[in-house]
């Protein structure tokens, strides 16, 4: 006897079959004792499963929950921080690598470059000095050359250009005190 | 409380975890119990449905408003489980077993409460029996009365696999059942261990 259809229909959803099917299965069972078996097997294990209650937690979970994302929460943050620092780490240490890649060739003649620096420091001070020697002496001639009320009337009309300047600075960043509507 | 738990969704998806703590009270229950269908045992479950919580917690934003929560809830369940069970990968007997079966007090009803026990015990092993994925179909199917639909959107699968493995696992069940069945009716004067330590209790 062939029983592959029929074992077919006994594990099929009861739903699906139409009445023709559900028929033959049922003269088939009435037949064959393994089909039947199977069939029972099923029905009794289907029974059981539908009467086992749901389970529940023991008293408490919702608070020991709380506790664990507490805990989740800090490792998180521990994770967070490690990986921060292992960042920042590599990062300089790529960057030093980097700029030592670059300045290899002044490092490898760090003496020489030191005097050439020194060299350079030195013109530049020379240059500054001889600057200011030059500005004086112009300044001692203007004085020479031009008459008292004119130094006078200079140093007068640059106070009013500073008065001038600090009140228009005010305007222009104090906020207005009249409420526009 | 449909409204509540709309309401406790939409604050947990902005990350307010006291919203979050309302839903883990409303589906405590139904979580852990497919975790301990799924996993045989009280401090497994009780690990996996924590884990379940916290990770749902930390992926809400991913969450699908279309969706009911409990489906995606479960769904987040059912596939840690299944992931533990194939890491494990040998058979479930907890500590406690081994060293005491857990035993009523005596009482009137002792022997119902025995047979019920035992009961549990048979589902358990059947369950044990099966793929980790086709016990979840089961659990879903039988416990949850979850439609071929909700299984499949549960455990990312199509419908015909849906089908096709809820047929295996309902041949695996009722052979099992059959030949555990007719191993009890072979030895039906054989006392099972616990009836041993039962005998023994109420003696003393």
């Amino acid at each position: 006897m062939n029983h592959m259809p029929y074992q077919g229909w006994i594990f099929e959803d009861r739903r699906t079959l139409d009445k023709a099917d559900i028929s033959a299965l049922q003269s088939h069972l009435a037949d064959c004792a393994e089909c039947s078996a199977l069939a029972e097997g099923l029905q009794q294990v289907e029974q059981v499963l539908r009467a086992q209650p749901l389970q529940g937690p023991t008293e408490g979970f919702t608070l020991r929950w709380q506790q664990r994302l507490e805990i989740s929460r800090q490792q998180a943050h521990r994770r967070q921080t490690w990986l921060t620092l292992l960042v920042a780490v590599s990062g300089g240490t790529v960057l030093l690598g980097a700029l030592a890649f670059l300045l290899w060739p002044w490092l490898k003649s760090l003496d020489l470059t030191l005097w050439a620096a020194l060299y350079q420091a030195f013109t530049a001070y020379l240059f500054l000095s001889r600057a200011g020697e030059q500005f004086l002496l112009a300044l001692v001639s203007a004085a020479k050359i031009i008459p008292l009320p004119i130094w006078a009337l200079s140093i007068g009309v640059l106070c009013q250009l500073g008065v001038l300047w600090v009140v228009s600075f005010r305007l222009l960043t104090n906020p207005r005190r009249i409420a526009l509507k | 409380m449909q409204n509540s738990e709309t309401e406790w969704v939409r604050k947990a998806i902005k990350g307010d975890a006291q919203a979050f703590t309302q839903l883990v009270e409303l589906y405590q229950r139904p979580v852990y119990n497919l975790c301990y269908r799924m996993l045989g045992n009280a401090q497994d479950a009780e690990d996996a449905a924590q884990e379940t919580f916290l990770r749902a917690y930390q992926n809400m934003r991913r969450y699908d408003n279309n969706r009911p929560f409990s489906t995606w809830l479960l769904s987040i369940a059912a596939h840690y489980c299944i992931d533990q069970t194939r890491k494990r990968r040998y058979p479930l007997v907890s500590v406690e077993e081994l060293v005491e079966p857990e035993l009523p007090e005596p009482s009137p009803g002792v022997e119902t409460v025995v047979s019920r026990k035992e009961e549990q015990q048979r589902v358990r092993a059947i369950l044990e029996t099966l793929d980790p994925v086709d016990r979840a179909a089961v659990i879903f199917y039988y416990w949850y009365d979850f439609s071929y639909d909700e299984i499949c959107q549960s455990l990312s699968l199509t419908l015909s696999a849906v089908k096709s493995r809820l047929h295996r696992a309902r041949r695996a069940m009722a052979e099992e059942w059959s030949r555990s069945q007719a191993q009890t009716s072979a030895a039906p004067n054989t006392p099972t261990r616990q009836e041993q330590l039962l005998a023994e209790r109420m003696a003393s």
